[in-house]
């Protein structure tokens, strides 16, 4: 019966981000949040996982006070339990110092088979952090998973790279990533909402996991829109007889701009 | 700075000689070493062209490494760091090089930038620019400790002219083999190169049949192009091996053709940087 440990994020919806339109500059503070959409994928494995195999889902998050939401949308879906570091410098932390309070706040937790992280964040996207959990543990590591399974005491992944599909078949305790194409993950009822936002969540600061204080390997000097001057010519095509026009200015303005 | 020693790895040789631009550009202001590491099973006859490009090219080629695991790998460029201390790492930031370059952090205790597509030097110190927030953004950063690891998106920068006249060293080291085992393998098929052409023709979700993207050819062919998916005719439908945007394919063509393509962020991420972008859509308001 296999415990599996989930690491999610809480990510800003980068699908609803927005952004002044003179200084260039996002609206974080307004910006709304949510699970990162492969830590859901990752959720949902787990999820798959024990309703076949039996076990526990934990789910491990670190963050600001925000992302204990994290943990409530994952306890919606049906985990069984969640773990939070919360940390107020928490926006200043790079990728080695979450994947080192994730290592840490797993050593605390003991009791796993299996850490299971999407492979990327919504928001992020830097895919740092799930190895470096992994080096820190000095486990082995799985990456870019999109199908998963166990065979007793082994998990048999396939992982997806640029040239081709590798069948990986890994000892537990391992760490392994997911990427967005592993499944489709469940909405979660109403009902399973409301009792989630009642389910007790253990918060721990980095004290708490014996960690104290961070180094920052880098920073970040501004985040902005890049502007790309385009010249925003719109040719209607909609009815047939407008179409030869159309491609015959269209055609016109790429020889001006010698692309053809 | 003075005098910077850049270290350069992709498991790619023609990563590793876009890398070998940016390594130069950098040791043209700053005077220093560009050196390579190549690290694999099978490589040692691969490397010449390297030592054009490279004032010293480091060679680890072992069994042992037939295995990839990105642990592992890192491990192995361990040795050449030590050897070697550069300043700077630059690692081509496909889905191998991204994972290297980020446990090589870990194991070195060091800053790693991921997704990145240029690096300036200002005031002899590197300003590092990174995709952000989907690519909706561009993030400057800085890496505060040494030796900087920076991860370049491939097609960030072009092949250099080979100037140099390099040395080739072969290293032998003890490799700790994952605990991992390579049940099976099934190749992909590799398709058209997207990064590599002047036009490109993608299909978006607008295209309703598989038998369409024959008229896609057709417009490709005429204009000396090739044909693109984005995410969902990839990912779900499978009509292409690979798809444009984020977490696919980045591109910079000189024309990017866009069928009914809606322009999610992550897809417009992908074009961004293309010359000229025409888009074929039923809703003039689309955000592409």
């Amino acid at each position: 019966m296999p415990n599996i440990i989930v690491c999610v994020k809480q990510s800003y919806d980068v699908q609803q981000l927005r952004y002044d339109k003179v200084s260039k500059q996002f609206l974080l503070a307004e910006a709304p949040k949510k699970m990162s959409d492969t830590d859901r994928r990752a959720v949902e494995e787990a999820l798959r996982i024990r309703e076949k195999y039996g076990g526990k889902v934990i789910i491990l998050t670190v963050g600001n006070q925000d992302s204990i939401d994290a943990i409530r949308q994952a306890y919606a879906m049906g985990a069984d339990e969640g773990y939070a570091i919360i940390d107020k410098d928490y926006e200043n932390f790079d990728t080695n110092n979450v994947a080192m309070i994730l290592a840490q706040a797993i050593r605390k937790m003991g009791n796993f088979d299996l850490v299971l992280c999407g492979a990327e964040s919504t928001d992020g996207y830097s895919r740092q952090v799930p190895v470096k959990v992994a080096v820190y543990l000095g486990l082995p590591f799985i990456n870019f998973v999109r199908e998963l399974r166990l065979e007793g005491n082994y998990v048999i992944a396939t992982s997806d790279y640029e040239d081709g599909l590798y069948i990986y078949r890994v000892k537990m305790p391992a760490i392994v990533a997911v990427t967005l194409d592993i499944n489709e993950p469940r909405t979660p009822t109403p009902s399973a909402i409301l009792r989630a936002s009642r389910k007790p969540i253990t918060q721990w600061t980095l004290k708490d996991i014996g960690v104290d204080g961070v180094k920052v390997h880098f920073k970040v000097l501004n985040t902005y829109v890049p502007e790309v001057r385009r010249k925003r010519i719109i040719l209607d095509a909609s009815t047939d007889d407008k179409i030869v026009n159309a491609v015959q200015k269209l055609i016109d303005a790429l020889r001006q701009e010698r692309i053809i | 700075m003075d005098m910077v020693t850049i270290l350069s790895y992709s498991e790619r040789i023609d990563l590793q000689l876009e890398l070998a631009t940016l390594a130069n550009e950098i040791t043209n202001k700053l005077s220093g070493n560009s050196i390579s590491a190549v690290i694999g099973y099978g490589i040692k006859d691969k490397v010449d062209v390297l030592s054009k490009n490279f004032d010293k090219v480091f060679v680890i080629d072992s069994e042992d490494l037939k295995l990839f695991n990105p642990i592992t790998y890192a491990n192995v460029l361990l040795n050449i760091v030590n050897n070697t201390k550069p300043d700077i790492i630059l690692i081509s930031d496909t889905k191998r090089g991204g994972a290297i370059a980020s446990a090589l952090s870990a194991l070195l205790d060091t800053g790693c930038i991921t997704e990145v597509t240029k690096v300036e030097l200002v005031n002899d110190d590197l300003v590092i620019y990174r995709g952000a927030y989907g690519g909706l953004g561009l993030a400057q950063t800085k890496i505060l400790t040494s030796p900087k690891i920076i991860a370049v998106k491939p097609g960030s920068y072009p092949r250099p002219t080979a100037i140099k006249n390099g040395i080739i060293e072969e290293m032998k080291v003890d490799i700790k083999k994952p605990e991992i085992e390579l049940v099976e393998f099934r190749a992909k098929e590799t398709g058209a190169r997207l990064n590599e052409s002047d036009v490109v023709v993608v299909a978006g979700r607008g295209v309703k049949k598989k038998d369409d993207l024959q008229m896609l050819e057709d417009l490709a062919k005429i204009l000396g192009g090739v044909v693109g998916c984005s995410r969902p005719l990839s990912a779900d439908l499978g009509w292409c091996p690979t798809w444009v945007g984020m977490s696919g394919v980045t591109i910079k063509p000189k024309l990017y053709i866009g069928v009914g393509v809606s322009g999610q962020i992550q897809h417009i991420a992908g074009i961004r940087d293309s010359k000229i972008i025409v888009a074929i859509n039923i809703d003039p308001t689309h955000h592409i």
